[in-house]
This record gives structure tokens, C-alpha cells and sequence, in this order.
């Protein structure tokens, strides 16, 4: 069957739902019978425009209407017209229509001459909109707010008004042993009912109702009266309430019912299912408001009773966001630190209060841990307030997200000045022992042989527990030779002073019986291996025979020896090396044979004499000669103290050092006079040869001649009086520290005491004025002078 | 007499000048003595110079003290050159003579 084209047409616009018309310029209308329904107009005959207008379009949207109606017969427009507007519907609400429709003219100048269009109802798109709006209202209102109470009444209230209902509430619901409990804190009424905030017992409800909540199911009722579910006690009971009909939509959570939102209205009503399920949103949104507030809430508590907590703790605590603001720093670091953490970052906090030697080291610590994410923990000195500075023990750790993000920074500072200071006593007390320790275990004054000059220096470090293992001895050999030796244990403390002990103690012992150094390193190193502590020392050994000036030396991994010869050049003894002691039974050591003369200077040392960081070692021994060299002329004792406080300079000494010393001299001087004048001017001329290679200063020199020349001369001239002329004795020996030792004898009986004034007593004077001390031993067998003259005795 | 020291005697502003160089000890003072005071002669003042004194004991101080002590008696004026430094200028010092000869550093 073919169908026409206006039946098609009609086909399409019904299944769009679409009402067509025309109006007429002259306000005749030829709606469809859609249109008419559309516009719930009465389907008799036509009707003006205006009259339409009039009763059924919303009073609102009339204006706006009619304006578009205007603009449309307009001919120098666009001659179209789009507008939703809401019509009246029988039943007393409104729909809102979509019109669309096109103008139409005739003549020219143009004239209105029709409307034709299309409307549609699209109440359902608009409601759809007021109710995303709606969400969208209380979901700002609702973020806003932070007492779950107040949320639950806003949300109540919002939604009250938004659907027109006489109360709305939510209860909530409490479990107790004898039953449920439904509590309404506040309610949402309109002014014609009152409120029903209160307690209520939930098994004086109806089961069957409540059975549904419990489940989790909504439930509308759209009259109490007539609804089956409702129980004639219930029916009974809502008119005290205005309650004719209601909508409830619980809360069930891990399977228990924990609360409802419900609506009332004192009127039967019909929930529509797009309220039904405006309100199971609403009521969503609203649990989710109350647990984050809930939550909030704990928090804000929580965050109160941590920082109650870390008001009254004695630790500084503070918090660190993530953006460096200081988000709470208690009383005690400001009144602690004097740094005001307001408007600080809280890293520049920590490193503006710490010691400035350790601000920069804790700056890039801090930036380490930040970059990582990692906890940081140290000791470190923080400023007091009070002035000075305290030692802490800081902690801080980062407070992540579960997505591993850092949330915040948490740091707490705990004071262990007392800690600290007990723990450096302590320290510094083990230091001492150490120190003690090695100084017994160090030979208390080394011997000078004759022809021989000796020292020994030992400085310790300077810093904690840094006493070392270094060792020196000098010591006679059954022979007549001297042996000297320096040694050095590696490590430091009490431990290594121990093992330094007993490897002198083991020299000392073995040395006697030794054919020669070489052979007593290698008894040595197999000695060392029973030695805690003496793997790897080194030492090195000399044996001096002042008689003949031979030196046999031997080296095990020691810093080579250094001769200053008589003439002040410096030479290394680089002969007889061998390594360091390591306990294995190996060939024989080698040493070697040198000579000292008369006024050659030997210098042992350790290795802190010469050792710098970041330097090598020719470096310091480059040093250790020169100064060496330069300090020759020096009496042997000072010559040992300047070496060391030369090298050692201003620095802090880490490790300990040693430095011994072995000066060659000649025999002392001795010359026999006849008691003859003319024996004097010999006698002056051989002394002052004697001083020279012992380096005597020139000043020091002639006080000697003053003084020997008035005792020689005295003794000549009065001791042999009327007697067979003797001899004279003169003798002068050297001290390690230079002073000189003269002794004049005779063998006569002198004639009488001397008196002032004569040639006599002004020798005596001369000699007591240039000698620190003058004494005369008379006995039968002769007169003896003795002086000491000493480098800085009285000037001459 | 040895020559451990010497003597030469000049003049120097119109007085007897005596210079001693060389060492002064009791073997040859006895023999020192007379030429020094040969050289001074009778005059009415004189200059004794010991500025090259290599060495002198307390003999040569008391033939200078005695030298000293006479020529006061005649009315003759001594003076002493002897620099503080030297070892004549010294020893004087250091006995207490320089206060009471008329000791000078250097010739006037």
C-alpha cells in the first residue's frame, strides 16, 4: 500500500513526539492535535496567540516569549524563532516545550504574514540540569563545611526545599543491647509541621519497614493510610507527626544499618523515581561529606594531641611542608634556639640555628634527604639561645602518602650536650691514660756517653686518642758502643702504646746479644710476631762507637736516618734497608757502616716529624734536612727541640712524633800545664780548637778563656810556691744542652787565702762573674777549680 | 818577652799614644809594663789604646790599674780607649774598672 507523503510526514513527527503548527500574523493558530496537547489547549476550534500566551505559557517565560515571537516577524532579522518555555499542564505543574519555528513574509516591502514550527516537550533534559545543578550545590555546600553534624542538617535542608517536602532528616543509628536506636540531631521542616528531633527506639517502629532499611533498601510510601506495608500501630501514630507520606533511603555500612535519610510530607504523595533518586544521591554525597569531616575531625584531634604532646616533650619538634613552609614548630625550639621559625623555610630553620662549623655540612645533608626522600638522623651542635651551643641528636623523617610522595617533614631534636661533654671527659680521660702509659713506657732520659752528645724528643698528638706507638731508646752496649733506635707502631691509642712497650723493652734486651744491627732486626721481627699490635712497625737501629767514630746501622721499613756532618751539610743513610717487621722468618737483614767525626749530628725520627696530608713524602723529608742544616750550630738539645717545634709549625699534630739525636764530640779536653806563664797561650789556642767543632758561641768562648786563663794562671802562680813546680790540669767537657764544664787542679799547697783588691781576688771575680757557678776544693793533695759556664750563663 | 803582643807608640793630639794589640796574660805583663810606661813618658796626658786586644786576664788589669794609680800621683791624664764590644772593653766592664779609669770607645 503506498502511503502518501503527508503520511509519512505524520509518521515522523509522531515518533519524535513533535507538535506542528502555524500561526497566523493575523493571531489565528492551526496547531496539531500534538501541539494541543503540548500546549493543553482545548481541542475545539482555534485560538488567538495572545489568549495562549496569556493562560498557559509559565508568567516568567511569557515576556521572553513573546519578545522571540517579535524578533521573528521581524524582517530585517534572522525570520527564526528557538525558545524553551515551561507550559501549564492539568495537573497544576509545568513542562517545559522546545519551539522552533520560521517566519514568513509577503509583498515588498515585506510583511508577517505566518509561523510555522515544531515544539516538543523536554521537561526531562531540563530536570536532568536543575538536578546536576543541584548535586552541584551541595556538594560546594557540603566541602565547605567541617562538623558532620552541621553537614547532615545543611544536606537535609537543601534537599527539603529542593523537593518541596514538609521535613527532612537523617537519623542516625545507634546499637545498644536492649535495642537500635534512631537519633535526629536536627531536622529540616516546613513552618506548617514541627520538628521530630529526638531519641527514638527503633523497634517501636514497624518491623516490616525497617526490615527493608536494614537490608539497604529504599522505601517510598505515598499514603500511610493506604499503604499495605505499614502496620495499623504505625498508621495510628504518624498523623502526631503530619506524616502522610515518606521516602527513606538508609545507610548500610559493613553490613550494619547505620543511618537514613528520610523525607516527610503531610500530604499523600508520589515519589517519582527521578526523586527517589535525587535523594539516594543526595544521601551518598552526604556520607561521603560526614566521613571525610569525620575524618577530618580525628585528624584535627589528633593533630591537637600531637602537638599537646610535643609541647610539654623536651625534645624541638617541628613540621616541615612540603612546599619548605614550617607548618608548627613548638615552644621549646624557639626558646631553645632563639630562631623564630615564622616565615622560615624549615631547612634554613635548622641550618640558621646550627654551629656555623656544621651549617654547611648539615645544609647538604638536608638536601640529600630531601632529594631522596630518606630520613635524615645526626649529632650536631645547636645555638642556644642563652648564647654558647648545645650538642643535639636530630631526627627527621618524612611522612609519606600510601603513593610514596612526601607529605610532610617531621623533626625532632633531642639534647645530649650532657652526653656528649660525659663522653669527651671520657675520651680525653683515655687520651691521658694512653699518654702516661707511653710516657713509662718511654725511657725516662737517655745517657751521653763520652764522645757523645744524646737527646730524645717525644711530642704526643694533640688530638684524642691519638697517642701513638712510637718508641726511641738510647742505651750502652757491653762493648762501650751506644745503640739508638726509633720505632713506630701502627695505630694509636692504648693498644699501640702497649705494643710500642714491649718492642723497646724486646730491643733493649736483644740488642747486647746481636752481632750487629741487621742481625738484631731480623731477632726483632721474630720477636714482633708474639707482639699484639707489632705487624707492621717499623723501627730503625744504630750502634755509635765514640772511640773510633764507626756507625753500623740497620733500617726495617723506616724513614732513612739523617747525618748532619761537622761542616753542616745533611746526608741520608740509605744503606741496610729492609721492610717492615711482619713476623716471617726471612734472610737475614742487611746493615750498613757509616762514620760520624766529631760534630756530625745523627737524627732519628717517626714519621710524624715529616708526614703532611696531601704531600709527599720527599717533600717532607726535603723539609726535615734543611731545617736540619740550619739548626746545626745549635747545642744538641736545642738543636732536637727546634727540629721538632720547627717541623711540627702551628698545625695540630695528628700523630705522635719522635726525634733522637746523636751528636759525635771529641773527647773532652784535657791538657796538662807546667806551672810555667808561658803555657797559657798553648792552652787558649788548643780550648778554643776544642769549642770550635763542638759549637760553642764566641761569647760563651771567651768567658771559657776568661775563666780558664784566671784559674790556669792563679794555680801557676801560688800553688807551687817555694815548692818543686807540678803540673796543672785542665779538663773541659761538653753537656748535651752545651753548658761547659771546666776543672782546674793543681797539686800544691797555696801560700794564703786571697784579699780583695789584690791581682788575686779580681781573677776570682772574673771567674765567679762568668761562670754559673764558681766553687774551690781545697784538700792536702791540691786545690781544685771547677765552673760551669752554660750557653746562656752570665754575659762576658 | 814573647809576641803574644805588641806595642807601638805614636802621638796623637799632641800626647803620647800607646797602642797594645795582641794577647796580655801574666807571662808577658812584667815585661809589657815598662815599655807601656816608657811610651808615656812625662807627659802630661796620655792615650792608652787596647781597642786590638785579642785577650787579657786580671794581671794585665792591675798593670793598667797600678799605670793608672801612679800617673794620678804626677798629675798625668790617662785615658783608655777600649770599645764596650771588645774584649778589652769587656772585661773592664764586667770587673767594674770602667768607673773608675777613664775609659773612651774611640780616639777623641
Amino acid at each position: 500500500m503506498e502511503t502518501s507523503k503527508e503520511e509519512r510526514l505524520q509518521l515522523a513527527l509522531d515518533a519524535a513526539r513533535l507538535g506542528t503548527f502555524v500561526w497566523y500574523a493575523d493571531d489565528r493558530g492551526e496547531p496539531d492535535e500534538r501541539m494541543l496537547e503540548l500546549f493543553n489547549l482545548p481541542k475545539d476550534g482555534t485560538l488567538s496567540l495572545s489568549a495562549a500566551l496569556a493562560s498557559m505559557i509559565h508568567p516568567d517565560d511569557r515576556g521572553r516569549y513573546a519578545d522571540a515571537v517579535a524578533a521573528a516577524f521581524d524582517p530585517g532579522g534572522a525570520r527564526e524563532l528557538r525558545e524553551d518555555i515551561r507550559v501549564m499542564q492539568s495537573h497544576g505543574g509545568y513542562h517545559w516545550v522546545a519551539v522552533s519555528a520560521r517566519a514568513f513574509f509577503t509583498g515588498d516591502p515585506p510583511v508577517p504574514y505566518r509561523l510555522v514550527g515544531v515544539a516538543a516537550e523536554v521537561t526531562e533534559r531540563y530536570e536532568a540540569e536543575a538536578r546536576r545543578d543541584f548535586l552541584f550545590t551541595v556538594s560546594e555546600t557540603l566541602r565547605a563545611l567541617t562538623d558532620p553534624a552541621e553537614i547532615k542538617t545543611r544536606s537535609a535542608d537543601l534537599l527539603g526545599r529542593h523537593l518541596s517536602v514538609s521535613r527532612a532528616l537523617y537519623l542516625d543509628v545507634t546499637h545498644e543491647p536492649d535495642s537500635d536506636y534512631y537519633v535526629v540531631e536536627r531536622d529540616f521542616h516546613d513552618p506548617g509541621v514541627a520538628s521530630i528531633a529526638g531519641r527514638y527506639r527503633a523497634d517501636d517502629f514497624g518491623a516490616g519497614l525497617f526490615a527493608e532499611w536494614r537490608a539497604g533498601r529504599a522505601i517510598t510510601v505515598t499514603d500511610v493510610r493506604t499503604d499495605a506495608r505499614v502496620s495499623e500501630a504505625e498508621r495510628l501514630a504518624y498523623p502526631a507527626t503530619d506524616v502522610r507520606a515518606f521516602a527513606a533511603v538508609p545507610l548500610v555500612k559493613e553490613g550494619s544499618h547505620v543511618a537514613t535519610l528520610m523525607l516527610h510530607q503531610s500530604t499523600p504523595r508520589t515519589w517519582q523515581p527521578g526523586e527517589l533518586a535525587l535523594v539516594e544521591e543526595v544521601a551518598e554525597r552526604t556520607w561521603a561529606a560526614v566521613e571525610r569531616a569525620q575524618a577530618e575531625k580525628e585528624l584535627r584531634q589528633s593533630e591537637l594531641r600531637f602537638r599537646e604532646v610535643v609541647e610539654v616533650a623536651p625534645q624541638l619538634v617541628w613540621v616541615g611542608r612540603c612546599d619548605g613552609s614550617v607548618e608548627f614548630a613548638n615552644e621549646n625550639w624557639t626558646t631553645s634556639t632563639g630562631v623564630d621559625p615564622d616565615g622560615m623555610d624549615h631547612w634554613a630553620m635548622l641550618t640558621a640555628a646550627a654551629h656555623p662549623d656544621e651549617a654547611a655540612g648539615l645544609r647538604a645533608d638536608l638536601a640529600r634527604a630531601e632529594a631522596r626522600c630518606a630520613a635524615f638522623e645526626g649529632e650536631l651542635r645547636l645555638r642556644q639561645r642563652s648564647g654558647g651551643f648545645r650538642w643535639f641528636l636530630m631526627r627527621i623523617v618524612p611522612l609519606s602518602d600510601g603513593a610514596g610522595s612526601v607529605l610532610k617533614w617531621f623533626g625532632v631534636a633531642t639534647d645530649i650536650d650532657d652526653r656528649r661533654r660525659a663522653d669527651e671527659v671520657l675520651r680525653e680521660e683515655e687520651h691521658q691514660v694512653a699518654l702516661r702509659l707511653q710516657r713509662a713506657l718511654l725511657p725516662r732520659a737517655v745517657e751521653s756517653p763520652a764522645g757523645t752528645a744524646v737527646c730524645a724528643r717525644y711530642e704526643a698528638g694533640t688530638v684524642a686518642l691519638e697517642v701513638g706507638g712510637d718508641w726511641y731508646d738510647a742505651f750502652a752496649l757491653p762493648d762501650g758502643q751506644l745503640a739508638i733506635t726509633v720505632g713506630d707502631v701502627v695505630g694509636h691509642g692504648l693498644d699501640a702504646a702497649i705494643a710500642m712497650g714491649a718492642l723497646r723493652v724486646a730491643m733493649a734486651a736483644l740488642a747486647p746479644h746481636s752481632a750487629g744491627p741487621g742481625e738484631l732486626l731480623s731477632q726483632f721481627d721474630r720477636f714482633a710476631r708474639e707482639v699484639d699490635g707489632a705487624h707492621f712497625a717499623t723501627a730503625c737501629y744504630a750502634q755509635y762507637d765514640p772511640a773510633s767514630g764507626r756507625l753500623r746501622y740497620a733500617s726495617a721499613g723506616h724513614p732513612p736516618m739523617l747525618v748532619i756532618d761537622a761542616d753542616g751539610s745533611a746526608r741520608w743513610l740509605d744503606g741496610g734497608r729492609s721492610g717492615p717487621l711482619t713476623g716471617k722468618v726471612d734472610d737475614q737483614r742487611p746493615d750498613a757502616t757509616d762514620r760520624l767525626e766529631p760534630g756530625a749530628t745523627l737524627v732519628l725520627y717517626s714519621d710524624g716529624l715529616i708526614e703532611r696530608r696531601r704531600e709527599p713524602i720527599t717533600v717532607g723529608l726535603e723539609r726535615l734536612a734543611r731545617a736540619a742544616v740550619e739548626l746545626h750550630h745549635l747545642p744538641v738539645e736545642q738543636f732536637c727541640s727546634r727540629l721538632i717545634s720547627a717541623l711540627g709549625g702551628e698545625r695540630q699534630r695528628t700523630d705522635d712524633t719522635v726525634v733522637l739525636c746523636l751528636r759525635a764530640v771529641a773527647q773532652p779536653y784535657r791538657r796538662e800545664l807546667r806551672a810555667d806563664a808561658t803555657e797559657l797561650s798553648g792552652m787558649r789556642r788548643s780550648l778554643t780548637a776544642w769549642c770550635a767543632v763542638r759549637h760553642v758561641a764566641d761569647t760563651t768562648v771567651a768567658r771559657l778563656m776568661l775563666a780558664v786563663g784566671e784559674a790556669a794562671a792563679n794555680a801557676i802562680e801560688h800553688a807551687y810556691l817555694g815548692q818543686t813546680p807540678r803540673s796543672v790540669s785542665v779538663t773541659v767537657s761538653q753537656e748535651p744542652d752545651g753548658t761547659l764544664v771546666v776543672a782546674i787542679a793543681d797539686t800544691g799547697s797555696w801560700r794564703s787565702p786571697a784579699h780583695p783588691g789584690s791581682d788575686r781576688g779580681r781573677g776570682i771575680m772574673i771567674m765567679r762573674r762568668v761562670s754559673d757557678t764558681f766553687e774551690r776544693h781545697t784538700t792536702a793533695g791540691g786545690t781544685t777549680i771547677r765552673l760551669r759556664l752554660s750557653p746562656n750563663g752570665p754575659a762576658a | 818577652m814573647s809576641d803574644l803582643a805588641q806595642i807601638v807608640v805614636a802621638t796623637h793630639r799632641d800626647r803620647p799614644l800607646v797602642r797594645i794589640s795582641g794577647e796580655l796574660d801574666m807571662s808577658n805583663v812584667p815585661a809589657l809594663d815598662p815599655r807601656l810606661r816608657a811610651g808615656i813618658g812625662d807627659a802630661s796626658a796620655a792615650y792608652v789604646d787596647l781597642t786590638e786586644v785579642a785577650f787579657l786576664d786580671s794581671q794585665a788589669l792591675s798593670m793598667l790599674q797600678r799605670l793608672a794609680d801612679d800617673l794620678t800621683r804626677t798629675g798625668t791624664a790617662l785615658t783608655v780607649i777600649a770599645p764596650p764590644s771588645g774584649v778589652a772593653g769587656s772585661l773592664l766592664a764586667l770587673t767594674g774598672m770602667d768607673r773608675d779609669l777613664d775609659v773612651r770607645p774611640t780616639l777623641p
